[in-house]
Parts: C-alpha cells; structure tokens; sequence
C-alpha cells in the first residue's frame, strides 16, 4: 500500500506545485506600469522644506537633488533648507565656521517631527502615508503629485529693498480660487545661497571646506507657525499683509530670495496651500 | 463597530462555548516590559535627544496572551511604546496598541492559522515573517496560513496578506506556497533528503505605484526605466542532504525583475552632476550552502553565500530594517563579548560574497578549542571591495564543579564607512584578546569575570573592559562593569580623545520564570545587530529596568 501511495503524493506535489507556480507567474510579466516623464503645467508651486546639517554626511546628496529638482519644476518649485538637530549643532559636531542653525529651523523640526534619517524632506507639510518627513527618493514623487493639485489660493510677492538701510518690505498678495474654512497663516522666509562653509560630503570623500550652502533658513518675517490672516476664504476674496524687516549685516542681500506660503490650519493638519518666491534683490 | 471588537467578541464567545463543551482551557502568557530613565550626560550623549531633554522616561511593553482548546489556539498582543528610542534612536515614539493577534485550529491534516504571522520559507531568504524586538523588526504577515499534511513526511502550505508596518499594513500583497519534505535511502537510512521549494509572489498597490512612477517621471533619460511590472515572484529551491556525520544545505533563490532602490548606483541629475543612488529595475538571486561534519570530538562547518540585487521590501521606498520581506543569513560569527561585538557587519543584499569556516574540537572533557574565520567582499564594487575579516580563536577550559575558562584573541577588519555611513573613515582593524572566568564557590555562589582589550588605532581607539558578576542562585545576580577608551585616536586637530569611562552597575532578581533587572548603564555608540541585520545605536546614559515574566 506503501508503494503505491509514494507515486500519488508525488503526483499531487507536482501538479499543484506546477500550477501554483504557473499562477504566480503567470501575470507576472503582464501588469506593467508605463513611466512617462512628467512635465508640469498650471500654476502650481510647491514648497519642499529640507532638514540639514553641516555634520550630516549624506545632506549634501539632498541638497543635490533640491538642485536637480529646481532645475526640472522651475516654475513650480521652491526650496529651503534648514540647519537644525543634532547634525546641525557645532557643539557636537563642530564643522566650518558658521553656526547655520536659527531658532525657527529648531522650533521647525520639532513642529514638522524628527526625521528618521538624512537626508530629509517635507513636502508642502502634508505627509505621505503617514509620515511628514521623507526621504531623498521620495521627493519628487510628492511633489509632481502635489504639482498636479491648482492652487487653493494663489499668491504673489512685491518687494523694496533699500540697500543703505538694509531694509526689506514685502507685501503678500492672495485671492481665494476655492471656498475654504479654516485658519489661513501666512509664512515668509528669508533664505540665502552661496555660503561657503566646511560640510560633510559622503560623495566627496569627507570633509569639504569651500562647500556651497544653498537656499539656508536665514530668519522669518512671520511667526514661526505662520501669521493668522484669515478664518476662511470664498473664491475671488482677496487679502495683503505687509512685512518690514532690517537684515542683518552678514547677510549678502543679492544672495538671498523671500519665500512666502499660505497654510490652511485645521487642527493637527496644516498643509501648504500656495508658495512664492522672489529674489531679494532685483 | 471597530474589527478589535468583533474579533474579541468571537474569541470571547467562541472560548465560553469552548469551555462550557467541557474542554480542558490552557491560558499562558508573558511579559516584557524595557523602561528607560535617561540621565543627561553632555560628554556622551549628544544634544536635541527628546527623551534627555524633556522626557525622562521611555519604555516599551508586550504583554501576549494565549489560549489552547479543543485544537484552538487564540493569541493576541498588546504592544505599549511610550516615548521609545527604538523607532529612531534620535527622536521620540509613542504608539499603543494590539500588536498582534491570531486564531488558529487543526483540522485532521489541515492546519488553519489567521492573523498576525510568524513564519518563513526555507532559511528565509525569499520569506521570513519574524519579530526581533531590540530592532523594533515586527514584520509579520497579516492574513492566512493554510498547510495541510500529504503524508508524514511531505507537507504543503500557503501563505496570503499584508506585511505590518507598525499599527498598520503596508500596501502591498504577498502570497507564497512552500513545500517541504523528507526522504531517506540505505540501510537504516543513512542517507537522507529534506527538499523544499517555495514561490512568494508580490504586488504592489495602486498607491505605491502611483509614488513609485512619481519618481520615476523626473529620472533623466540615462536613468529612465520605461515601465515597472506590478508583480514579482521570488523562487527558492533547497534542501538538506545528510549521510553519517556530513550534513550539506544547499539553497537558491531568484526573484524576477523589480524596482529597487540601488545606493550604490551613479545617477545623473539634470543639473548634469552624477550623484550615488537610485531605483533600478532589476532582478536577483542568492546562493547559500553550508556543508559540516560532526564526529569524535570535532566540530567543522564551512559556508558560502552570493548576493546579487536581492532587495525584497514591502514598500519600494523603505529602507534600513524597515519592510523586510526576505531574510538573508549572516555570514559572519555571532559574538556575544563586549568588544569582540563591537564592529558587526550587517547583511548586504546588493552585492555580497562570503565565506565563513568554523572549526571546534573537544580536546578532552576538559580542554575544548574553536577557530572561525569570515571574509565578506563585494565582488562587483569598483573599489573596497574587501568589507570584513574576522579570525576569531577561543579555548575552554573547565574543572567541572570548580571553575571554566573561556579565553582568545580576535582579529577583524571591517569597513567602518560601508557599514556605518561614516564619510572618509578608514577601515577599522582591531585586535582584541579577552579571558571570561567563571569560579564557583559553591552549589550557589559563583563569580564571573571578564577582561577585554580591543587595540585598534581607528574609530574612538583601543577599549579595555572588564566586569565581575556576582550570583547567589537561583535568586540573585549583581554585575559591575566598566568600558574604557584607553587610547583614544588623535582627531584631525591633532588632540587626542577625551578618555571616558562607559561604567555599568546592575542587580538582576529572578523568581520562577519572571525576572527582574536594574541597571544603571553609560553605553558608547555603537551597532547593534541580529541576524545580520544592524543599527547605529547613539550612546546611552541613564537607567534601564526590564522584567520579563512567562505565565
């Protein structure tokens, strides 16, 4: 009886076996996803907020693809990055000259959640599949996603720089394109490039000490959570809100771009609506 | 009406009609609980940590019930993390809930398991559904087990569901089928056969595809990859072929093509800077074989594995411990010393080739002796290709009753800026004797000391440690020890390290199958690995208490 089960259980054995694989194979080589290059059109501009740190040794690839993003999304794209966390902090890691961190970029990732690695990227403030802070290889797929949603409201800068007080007056201007209900905050950010400082380059083999800082949280004209401007907004509404500021004398003025966005506050969620940005200097 | 309320409503039903049919209820369980009181100590610990600077206190909990029927068996989890370190050893989680649950039931052949599942194919390589808590690695599948009996010897399962990410699923679904059988020939059998093959099959959902093509579309036209299949099988065929004292596993695994997220790759960027690291659609395989023999005192395993591309994730874009689906074995000695575990390389699943050979002979009842060796290389690396050496010697040494000594030198070299992301460091060479003395005073008291000394000129520098643990059985258990950098490297200023102790101090109380510890621990960096799979831990300062309890 032995005997004759053995050639049975084999059978049995293969033929599901055969089958199962042939199911799983089978739709295998079908189910393709063609990739087409995506190329923006509307109006659109997304704010990807970068987490950094002169001490962080993979950040400079970051940075290299906020470069390589701005290049592609130049209309539809702004970018800044803040020196914040423990990467950032000379105390520990006491790299270059500069202490780059400000007291907003500490109060922001905090506010925004640590990152889980470097380097690290918030997009818009909205989170993917949970998370606020994602990934380099994360980016773009957010932000050509969060390109293809018009604007809620949309927004414009007008600037005046006065060179031999170094003062900056910026006026925001919106107009509602959607009913919203919920806090409107304004937020406008004053970043600098071409820094030159010492940074940690994992590409370039350590330590480089002429490395080029871009797009650096220099300081806020707002609250840091932004400024309240309105409780809601109907289509066509319109709002301005003007900001004075001296900027600091070791700044470098033609260097520099305003960065302005409007967040929609609805209780923890506080997604990025609209951003601008001009140079500082025309 | 939430899922947690009707499951608990069916057990809770089901287990009272259970119980009122007359059955014999069997209900275990058990305990583990880490809290963490963290003490600030600005030499060691680095600044911006939320737990030194405001928190104080962590901790992490599973507490497991189970409960056995009529040929039922239930389960469930909670798991309690509160200002924990595990997720991301620089921030703070916090998170509760039902970390697992299962119902299961035996049917003549036929086994029935749903839930939360632990299980894996073959050694793991194309599906291992484990838990490793001190990783926060909880990648079990949630869905169906089904395996059914052919015979005696041959048994057939499937698989169906989700992988857990956390307190959620990620969104791609897994299936996979394993059978495994026995087979033996000869006389008496001596010479037997265990085959196994199995097939795992991946689809990733709408959304993931969705992220995974916004990534894609912005890939210069030297990266582009045109289109991404939905679907890919991972395929193991192994088995286990044993005659007298020679054992010989043999396994090969091949996974078809997928997108996966190359570090080591060249990517160009529109800015027409190349830059390190991007997706590539690709496949993969894996061939592992281990042959040894046993006999007369001697102890000889030899093993070999080759990894190419083989990344299996749940989620194309989650990286470090993350997503686990495949399992790959480590190929390098599991060291459980202070120092001689300090520098573990962690599996690499792009590009690995490794040997290891381990050696042990049984002198007399009295002197016994090991000699392992391990090599790690990546073939394909265009430079560095040599990651990791270890030639690792210890004897034993015992007077039964009275006292053992465990003693040898290590030597190893390992890649200090592949395995732990340290820009420009040099490759860490290290030679560490160290000697483990047992002395028992008698059937209760015993002490236990260890001295280590790692020489290295790399990293922090050399290390000597020593500790002494005192234990008056079965109760008691104190433990005092202290890890100092000796010779500190001299920095890039030109000044030396400072030289810091790393002491520990502990009490250790058990009673029955519950223990209790308390330790006041200043721990250095370091990577904490299992199974090959590794982390950077920050350095800790504080106090830790754990009771563990089985019931």
């Amino acid at each position: 009886m032995a005997n004759k089960n053995k050639p049975s259980t084999l059978l049995h054995l293969y033929t599901s076996g055969v089958l199962l694989i042939s199911l799983m194979l089978g739709g295998c080589y079908e189910e393709q996803r063609v990739i087409k290059p995506f190329v923006p059109t509307g109006n659109r501009v997304v704010l990807i907020e970068e987490f950094t740190g002169k001490g962080c040794t993979n950040c400079p690839k970051g940075s290299r693809e906020l470069e390589n993003l701005l290049t592609q999304f130049p209309n539809n794209l702004v970018a800044i990055s803040l020196h914040a966390g423990f990467f950032a902090n000379p105390q520990f890691l006491p790299i270059g000259i500069y202490d780059l961190r400000t007291e907003e970029g500490e109060f922001l990732i905090e506010y925004l959640s640590q990152p889980a690695g470097y380097p690290s990227g918030v997009v818009n403030r909205t989170p993917v599949n949970g998370d606020m802070q994602i990934s380099l290889n994360q980016w773009a797929s957010a932000i050509t996603s969060a390109i293809q949603t018009p604007p809620a409201i949309d927004i414009s800068i007008v600037r005046t720089y006065d060179v031999q007080s170094r003062q900056l007056v910026v006026t925001v201007s919106g107009i509602g394109k959607e009913e919203l209900s919920g806090e409107i905050r304004l937020s406008i950010m004053l970043t600098e490039s071409g820094i030159i400082d010492a940074q940690d380059d994992f590409e370039a083999g350590g330590i480089v000490d002429d490395y080029v800082h871009k797009h650096v949280l220099r300081d806020m004209m707002t609250p840091v959570t932004g400024a309240p401007i309105l409780s809601s907004i109907t289509t066509g509404q319109t709002f301005s809100e003007t900001y004075t500021k001296t900027l600091d004398a070791g700044w470098d003025a033609d260097k520099m771009e305003i960065i302005a966005f409007v967040s929609l506050i609805n209780g923890s969620d506080f997604p990025v609506l609209q951003a601008a940005s001009v140079h500082l200097v025309e | 009406m939430s899922v947690y309320r009707i499951l608990t409503l069916v057990i809770c039903s089901t287990l009272s009609s259970l119980v009122y049919s007359q059955e014999q209820l069997s209900v275990s369980g058990s305990l583990d609980n880490n809290t963490y009181f963290y003490i600030y100590d600005d030499k060691i610990v680095p600044p911006g940590i939320p737990q030194y600077e405001r928190q104080q206190i962590g901790l992490e909990t599973w507490l497991s019930l189970r409960a056995q029927i009529a040929g039922f068996d239930f389960g469930m989890r909670y798991d309690i993390f509160e200002n924990s370190a595990l997720l991301n050893p620089t921030d703070s989680y916090t998170a509760q809930g039902i970390g697992r649950w299962y119902a299961g039931k035996k049917l003549g052949k036929l086994s029935l398991l749903g839930g939360y599942i632990y299980d894996q194919i073959g050694s793991g390589i194309i599906f291992r559904a484990y838990e490793e808590r001190p990783l926060l690695i909880d990648n079990a599948l949630v869905g169906l087990k089904v395996a059914y009996e052919i015979s005696p010897d041959w048994t057939i399962k499937g698989l169906a569901g989700r992988q857990k990410n956390l307190f959620d699923l990620y969104g791609s679904v897994i299936t996979g089928i394993n059978i495994d059988g026995f087979k033996s020939f000869g006389e008496e059998g001596k010479v037997t056969i265990a085959p196994g093959f199995g097939a795992l099959h991946k689809t990733l959902s709408d959304a993931q595809m969705d992220a995974l093509a916004g990534t894609l579309s912005q890939y210069t036209p030297e990266d582009f990859i045109d289109s991404v299949p939905y679907n890919t099988v991972s395929l193991s065929l192994y088995n286990t072929l044993s005659t007298g004292r020679f054992s010989w596993y043999v396994e090969g695994a091949y996974k078809t093509e997928e997108v996966i997220n190359d570090i080591y790759a060249t990517s160009t960027l529109w800015t027409g800077v190349e830059s390190v690291g991007k997706f590539v659609l690709t496949d993969g395989y894996v061939f592992y074989t281990t042959l040894s023999y046993a006999g007369d005192g001697l102890g000889l395993s030899a093993q070999y594995k080759r990894t190419s591309n083989f990344i299996s994730r749940a989620d194309p874009f989650v990286t470090g411990n993350r997503g686990l689906i495949d399992f790959l074995p480590p190929m390098a000695r599991v060291n459980t010393y202070r120092l001689t575990s300090r520098y573990a390389p962690a599996t690499q699943e792009l590009d690995e080739e490794a040997i290891q050979i381990d050696a042990r002979y049984a002198v007399n009842k009295k002197l016994s002796l090991l000699v392992n060796y391990s090599r790690i290389t990546r073939p394909e690396a265009a430079e560095n290709r040599n990651i990791y050496d270890e030639i690792y010697t210890q004897f034993t040494l015992k007077k039964p009753k009275e006292w053992t000594m465990i003693g040898g030198v290590q030597y190893l070299r390992y890649d200090q800026e592949l395995y732990q992301g340290k820009a420009g460091v040099p490759i860490v060479e290290a030679i560490t004797p160290y000697i483990d003395y047992l002395y028992k005073f008698d059937q209760k008291k015993s002490l236990r000391t260890e001295v280590q000394y790692m020489s290295t000129k790399q990293d922090y520098g050399s290390w000597l440690y020593a500790l002494a643990e005192f234990s008056i059985s079965p109760h008691w258990l104190f433990e005092l020890s202290d890890m100092y950098n000796i010779a500190p490297t001299v920095k890039e200023d030109g000044k030396e390290g400072e030289k810091l102790h790393y002491p520990t101090a502990g009490v250790v109380y058990s009673a029955g199958s519950t223990r209790y510890s308390l330790r006041y621990v200043k721990q250095v960096e370091g990577v904490v690995c299992s199974g090959g799979i590794c982390r950077l831990e920050p350095a800790f300062s504080g106090v830790k208490l754990n009771i563990s309890a089985n019931f």
